[in-house]
């Protein structure tokens, strides 16, 4: 391989290596924010409760920043890719979620608990991109 | 759609990684058009038969 190409390769490792840092970050952060809440927001008064329970979505909210502004700083093909899998997270996202809602109001399972709506959907939307980055290539 | 990038590409003994890098699109998307997987966007078409000093219709085909 030539030094340039070389030296191009390496940068797209370094991006990659830097986008699932990112992501690994971001995801021990919610986490860490959802147990904190769920520790110390019943026993904190009001405004520390409200506080405490606002943190998981603030960092929902950098965290869908973070990967739309990486979405639109991709080359085309990338980002049909990305686009493309985010049309069938939507998909998937809303049809587990509405036929959990219809399971557990008719045929009583457990109801599906709200807050990891974001956490499955960027599972799936990983997942796809990865499946459809296969497909294309 | 049908393309002549792979037979362009060789012909000028580029690879896929030194064509994108000339394009300043991924090796993915060389490969992905090479495989006929994927139509470029107007701007790239254009931008490739610059590079190859042809025409858009000549390389991509119907």
């Amino acid at each position: 391989m030539e030094t340039e190409s070389k030296f191009f390769e390496a940068q797209r490792r370094r991006s990659i290596a830097g986008y699932w840092g990112t992501e690994c970050v971001m995801a021990l952060l919610f986490v860490g924010a959802f147990l904190a809440a769920e520790e110390w927001a019943g026993e904190a008064g009001a405004a520390l409760s409200l506080a405490l329970g606002t943190l998981p979505a603030l960092v929902i909210t950098v965290w869908g920043v973070l990967a739309a502004r990486r979405v639109l700083a991709l080359e085309e093909f990338e980002r049909r890719v990305a686009v493309n899998a985010l049309a069938i997270t939507l998909l998937v996202t809303v049809w587990l979620v509405t036929a959990w809602g219809l399971l557990a109001q008719f045929a009583g399972i457990p109801a599906f608990p709200s807050v990891f709506v974001a956490p499955l959907a960027a599972l799936v939307w990983q997942v796809s991109w990865f499946v459809l980055r296969a497909r294309y290539l | 759609m049908k393309n002549r990038m792979k037979e362009l590409r060789t012909e000028r003994q580029w690879s896929q990684a030194k064509l994108g890098e000339l394009l300043g699109v991924s090796r993915q998307n060389i490969i992905a058009i090479e495989k006929e997987k994927y139509d470029p966007s107007l701007a790239l078409a254009l931008k490739i038969a610059r590079l190859f000093e042809t025409s858009v219709e000549s390389i991509f085909l119907e």
